[in-house]
Order: structure tokens, then C-alpha cells, then sequence
């Protein structure tokens, strides 16, 4: 066997690693802080399969920022049988993680634009990983204004409160938070992402890029609006989520058209979506 | 590359060491069975021996502190498959292209690196088979495996190896012979399909057509299973305080397939299904790979349980996009 051949690592096998914090987002959401590991690098945008040993694998996006290193991050929403048994672990305990999947956002694309992200629900959870990276000290002079929306069906499902707060207090970026219905000590806006993206993001198209991820019907809105407001399908783009299993391109389930959302996807710029097949 | 004749005697003498190392497809068996031992393991395909369902990716326990994972393993003594043309394209043009590009399925290289591939000629094509409407034909060969002509008193071989040391030169009669042989049996089979039949039939994702083509299938998904060229698998967990991630056949023809865990599903009746399985087959592999991931075996024709038949489909596609065209 020759040195290369040796190389070739099993991609099913995960990586252990100790859950260092579990905060809790929402009545069913709750983040997981990871010990990192060097072995794992990763690109904003990417996900990982996730191992609950005796329960599941399920793939779910990395919300932290590489630029923050040493901790791998997953919000994670309570569905079924893997994410309640990761609902019901604690600090201390060791999840498997292998990775890192998928094209990530397109930063070379990005870089140097004014960045307007919209996010809806759990949706945020990739898009943080990509606004940290462009906030972070490293990064931020690379790209322009930075333009946040984030909206959420009530005050109690929004997710990263801790999180909105600093981004608040920052001065290099434009945050507006909404939600559906609000509820007596919700002093905030009310009413739904796309009607608010129309009525109070006032961007001059042309020299923004956007960022969106939610809910199907969210996102599907959301689209519509940013096209009514002048942006151009290459200017949008959005990361999706297909049912998978490898995330390898084998198994054969992720596919829209030729493509492979575990591969070529999950991020895709509208205009290479609109042509694809609408079976997503 | 050799050419030559190898007697009854001699190929009997050649598989003496391998007699428990012999793999044979059920559909050569029927054929040529009689050219090998009663030890011989008949599988239905290749994917049997590479992609065997129920195989353990790794496996994890709980070791009294903490949870390990480790490899689990895979046998690598060298095997023979012998197989029909269309069986053995299945592995070298699908499904080798899947599990040996990047990102490499170790478990499949392993197995594939010790698997020794012969190909025996088809000489009675069935009336399901349409192997040369998808670029292959019944004396397809490839340089990696033999190639094997079994006659009446000894076998035409063409390959390299351990066989051929064991061949005499048959010279220009043996030639003819095979060749005459070859014309006969490829005469009155389907002619290729036509180069842009893979990238028209994409533009025809939306045709109505499909409602009807797709119609009386049921999704049972007995069809992909004994395809030999259907790859697509799932990964599950078994066991508690230690077990395995297991890989078995599944089918893009059940709904759980593509299910969301939102309940949301992107190909919810058999429309999308059946349409997945042809665009899989004609269209997207095609264009990814540069060939079509239907070896024409027909098999899934013979055993379909309402004689759903996949040369319909791409018939009245063809018919379809030539209209068009026209
Ligand atoms: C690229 C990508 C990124 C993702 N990122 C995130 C993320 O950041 N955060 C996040 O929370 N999620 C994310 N997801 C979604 C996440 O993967 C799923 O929520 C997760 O797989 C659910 O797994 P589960 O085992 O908990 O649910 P499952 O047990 O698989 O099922 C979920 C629900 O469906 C039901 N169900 C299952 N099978 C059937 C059936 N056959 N018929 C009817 N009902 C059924 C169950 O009862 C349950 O209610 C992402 C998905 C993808 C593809
Ligand atoms: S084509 Fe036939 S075998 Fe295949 S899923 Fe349909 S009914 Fe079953
Ligand atoms: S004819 Fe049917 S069984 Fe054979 S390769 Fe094509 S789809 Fe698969
Ligand atoms: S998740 Fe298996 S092919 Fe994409």
C-alpha cells in the first residue's frame, strides 16, 4: 500500500467530542457549544451529520464562525428522534460530528459588498455563522455595511437573544427584529419578515448583496420582495434543506435536478435555482 | 492486452484455487453455470458483493467513561465476480463512479480493489434486454476485466493474467469464428439512443407526459432493488449501549425517501418518484458522469409485479423530444 492509499480516512466515521455548553434559545430550541478540533475546518455556510450515539445521525447547519476557533456551535430544533436525544444531553457529554459538508456561502462573491442578511426562525442559525465571520476583527474590513433582519413567529421563538443584543450595541451594522404576533411586554415591530423588508429596508439594490434563510414560505416571500425591490436573482442568495443521509452525494436522496444540495448545495445563488427543477 | 483459447481442462485447472473465492451473477448462472463449481456463491449483482445491504459503516460503544467509535471491517481477500456484459458495466460505469470519486467510500474501494471482474459474453439476449439503446452491447469487454467467449470445448479469452498464461493462440479461424459469432447476436438489437436524448429529456422535466407514464406503477420499489446500477442507500443507528451506523439499499420509489422531518416532502407521489428514477437513469447521471446509469439489463422489466416496462418511458420521451425536434 502506498502512503496516499493510507490516506484515504473512512467519511462515515464521526469524530467524538464533548458538549463544553448547551444554551437555551427558545421552548424548543436550544444551541450546543462544542469543544473544537483542529481536524475540523470549516467555511460559513457548511454543515456537519451529527452523532447521538444509541439514538441517530441528522445534518444540521454550523452556526458558529471559523473565525472563532476552538468551538463548533449547532442550534437545534426539537422534531424527532435525534434532535430530542440531543435535547436530553448535558455539559460534559460526547456527540459525534462528521464534516464539514457543502459549497459554505460564496465569500469571494460577498467580499467587499454591503451584505443584507434576512432571516427567519431557526433560519438564522447559518447565517450567524457567516455574520460573525464578517463582524469579526479579522474580517470586517473586507466587506461593507452589513444589514441584519430577523424575524420570528413570536418574542419567545426568537433565537441568539443574547446574541442580538451585542449586534445591537455595534455601530457597523443595521439590526431590525420582528415578529408575527407579539405579546404584552413585546415592545418591538410586529408584522411579517418580507412586508418588513419592503416597508423599512431602504437599500439601493445594486450595490448589496442578500443573505436569507428561514421557513419554505418564508424564503419564498422573501424572494419575491427582494426581486420587487430592484435585486437581481445573482444578488440573492439563499441555502436550503433536503432530506440526507451521507451528506457525500451518494446516497442518492438530496438531489434538485443534477445537483446534489449536499455537495454542490446547500447554498445556491437564485439565479442558478430559478432554472433548477422546483422539487425542493 | 492477450487474446487466446483456453480448454475445458485447463480453465478448470485455473479456477482449482479459487474455488471459494467465486462469485457468479444469477443471470450468467442460468447461462453458464455448468462452467463452475458447485462452490461457486450466485448473487443477483455486483452490488451484492460491493454494496452488501445491512453493512456496518462503523461501530460505537460505550467503554464505562466515555462513548468510542471505530472502523469497522471489511474483508479484502481477493474474489472473482463473473458476470453478463451489462453486470459488469453496472460496477465499472455507475457505481464505481459514485463511491470512487471524491469523497472516497472506503469500505466500497476495499472490497472493489479486491474484486477481480470476468465477463462473459451474452449470446442469447432476452426479450427485456436493450443494453445497446444505452451504449453497451452483449460483447461489451473493458481492459480491466477479462473477457470470455465460452464454447462448446473451451472458452475464447481476452484479458491479462493468470488465465492467459494458460492460452493457446487460436489464430485467424478463432478470430472469424468470434466475430461471426458478435454480428449474429448483435443483429436486431435497438440502436443507441441519441446523443441529446440526456440533456432534451431535462428540458421535459415539466411534460405532462409524466402523469401518464407514471401511472400505474406502484412505488413496491422492486425494480431498484434488483437493478444493478441502483445505488441510492440509507444510514441507520443500531443498538444502544453499542452498535453500528448500518448502510442498506433503499429506493427513491418510497415516499420516506425524501421526507422532511417538517413532513414537508419534494417528490410526494409517484409522479416525482417515477420521474427520479428516469431522470436519474437518462438525465442527471448523464450529464454528471457522461453516461447513461441504465445498463439496459432489463431486469427490472422482467420482475416489475404490473410489467411497469422503463423502455416505454424513454420510448415515449424520444418519441417526444423527435416530435419537437422535427
Ligand atoms: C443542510 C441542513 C441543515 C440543517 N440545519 C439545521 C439547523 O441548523 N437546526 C435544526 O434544528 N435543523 C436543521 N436541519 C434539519 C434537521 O436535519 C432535521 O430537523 C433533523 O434531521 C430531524 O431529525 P430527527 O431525528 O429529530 O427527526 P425524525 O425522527 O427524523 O423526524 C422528525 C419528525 O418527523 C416525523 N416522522 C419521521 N418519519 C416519519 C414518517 N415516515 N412518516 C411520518 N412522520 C415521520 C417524526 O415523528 C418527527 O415528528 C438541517 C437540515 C439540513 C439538510
Ligand atoms: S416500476 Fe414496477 S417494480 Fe418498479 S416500483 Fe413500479 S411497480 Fe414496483
Ligand atoms: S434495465 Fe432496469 S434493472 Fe437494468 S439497469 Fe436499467 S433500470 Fe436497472
Ligand atoms: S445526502 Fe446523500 S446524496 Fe446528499
Amino acid at each position: 500500500m502506498t502512503a496516499s492509499e493510507l490516506e484515504v480516512n473512512n467519511p462515515y466515521l464521526p469524530i467524538l467530542l464533548p458538549i463544553a455548553e448547551i444554551i437555551e434559545e427558545t421552548r424548543d430550541i436550544k444551541t450546543f457549544r462544542l469543544q473544537g478540533d483542529s481536524i475540523f475546518s470549516y467555511l460559513p455556510g457548511q454543515f456537519a451529520e451529527v452523532f447521538v450515539p444509541g439514538k441517530g445521525e441528522a445534518p444540521f447547519s454550523i452556526t458558529s464562525s471559523p473565525t472563532n476557533e476552538g468551538i463548533l456551535e449547532f442550534s437545534i430544533k426539537k422534531m424527532g428522534v435525534v434532535t430530542t436525544a440531543l435535547h436530553r444531553l448535558n455539559p460534559g457529554e460526547k456527540i459525534g460530528v462528521r464534516g464539514p459538508y457543502g459549497n459554505g456561502f460564496p465569500l469571494d462573491k460577498l467580499k467587499s459588498h454591503n451584505l443584507l442578511f434576512v432571516g427567519g426562525g431557526i433560519g438564522l442559525a447559518p447565517l450567524r455563522s457567516l455574520i460573525n465571520y464578517v463582524l469579526s476583527p479579522q474580517k470586517r474590513e473586507e466587506f461593507a455595511e452589513v444589514f441584519i433582519l430577523y424575524g420570528a413567529r413570536s418574542p419567545q421563538d426568537l433565537v441568539f437573544k443574547w446574541e442580538l443584543e451585542k449586534w445591537e450595541q455595534r455601530e457597523d451594522l443595521h439590526l431590525l427584529v420582528t415578529v408575527d404576533r407579539g405579546d404584552n411586554s413585546w415592545q418591538g415591530r410586529v408584522g411579517l419578515v418580507p412586508q418588513v423588508l419592503k416597508e423599512e429596508v431602504k437599500v439601493e439594490a445594486g450595490e448589496w448583496q442578500s443573505i436569507v434563510c428561514g421557513p419554505p414560505i418564508m424564503i419564498k416571500f422573501t424572494i419575491k420582495a427582494l426581486l420587487e425591490m430592484g435585486f437581481s436573482p445573482s444578488q440573492i442568495i439563499t441555502t436550503l434543506e433536503m432530506k440526507m443521509k451521507c451528506g457525500l452525494g451518494k446516497c442518492g436522496r438530496c438531489n434538485i435536478g443534477p445537483f446534489y444540495v449536499c455537495q454542490e448545495g446547500p447554498v445556491f445563488s437564485y439565479d442558478v435555482l430559478e432554472k433548477l427543477p422546483e422539487e425542493y | 492486452m492477450s487474446k487466446g483459447l483456453v480448454t475445458k481442462e485447463k480453465w478448470w485447472k485455473w479456477l482449482e484455487d479459487k474455488k471459494d473465492r467465486l462469485f457468479l451473477s444469477e443471470r450468467a448462472q442460468k447461462r453458464y453455470g455448468s462452467w463452475f463449481p458447485p462452490e461457486v456463491k450466485v448473487v443477483k449483482n455486483g452490488k451484492e458483493i460491493l454494496l452488501p445491504s445491512g453493512e456496518e459503516m462503523y461501530r460505537y460503544f460505550w467503554a464505562g467513561e466515555e462513548w468510542k467509535v471505530e472502523e469497522g471491517e471489511v474483508n479484502t481477500a481477493p474474489l472473482f465476480f463473473f458476470s453478463l456484459p451489462c453486470e459488469a458495466r453496472a460496477i465499472i460505469e455507475i457505481t464505481d463512479k459514485v463511491f470512487l470519486h471524491e469523497p472516497i467510500d472506503k469500505n466500497y474501494r476495499q472490497r472493489r480493489k479486491s474484486l477481480s471482474l470476468g465477463i462473459l459474453a451474452c449470446l442469447q439476449p432476452e426479450p427485456t434486454c436493450f443494453c445497446s439503446l444505452v451504449g453497451g452491447g452483449p460483447f461489451w469487454k473493458n481492459e480491466e476485466a477479462l473477457f470470455l467467449v465460452p464454447r462448446k470445448e473451451d472458452i475464447y479469452v481476452e484479458g491479462e493474467g493468470e488465465l492467459l498464461s494458460y492460452s493457446e493462440e487460436g489464430g485467424e479461424k478463432v478470430k472469424q469464428e468470434i466475430q461471426t459469432l458478435q454480428k449474429e447476436v448483435e443483429s436486431g438489437l435497438p440502436s443507441p439512443l441519441p446523443s441529446y436524448f440526456s440533456q432534451e429529456l431535462y428540458q421535459h422535466f415539466e411534460d405532462e407526459e409524466w402523469d401518464d407514464i407514471s401511472w400505474h406503477c406502484m412505488n413496491c420499489g422492486a425494480c431498484t432493488f434488483l437493478c444493478p446500477t441502483c445505488y441510492c442507500f440509507d444510514l441507520s443507528i443500531e443498538g444502544r449501549l453499542k452498535g453500528f451506523q448500518l448502510r442498506s439499499w433503499d429506493s427513491c420509489m418510497f415516499p420516506k425517501f425524501t421526507l422532511h422531518a417538517s413532513f414537508h416532502n419534494p417528490r410526494p407521489t409517484g409522479k416525482e418518484r417515477v420521474r427520479q428514477r428516469v431522470m436519474h437513469k437518462f438525465s442527471y447521471f448523464p450529464e454528471r458522469e457522461g453516461n447513461f446509469a441504465c445498463v439496459g439489463c432489463g431486469v427490472c422489466v422482467e420482475k416489475c409485479p404490473v410489467n411497469w416496462d422503463i423502455r416505454e418511458a424513454i420510448e415515449r420521451m424520444v418519441e417526444k423530444i423527435d416530435r419537437l425536434r422535427a
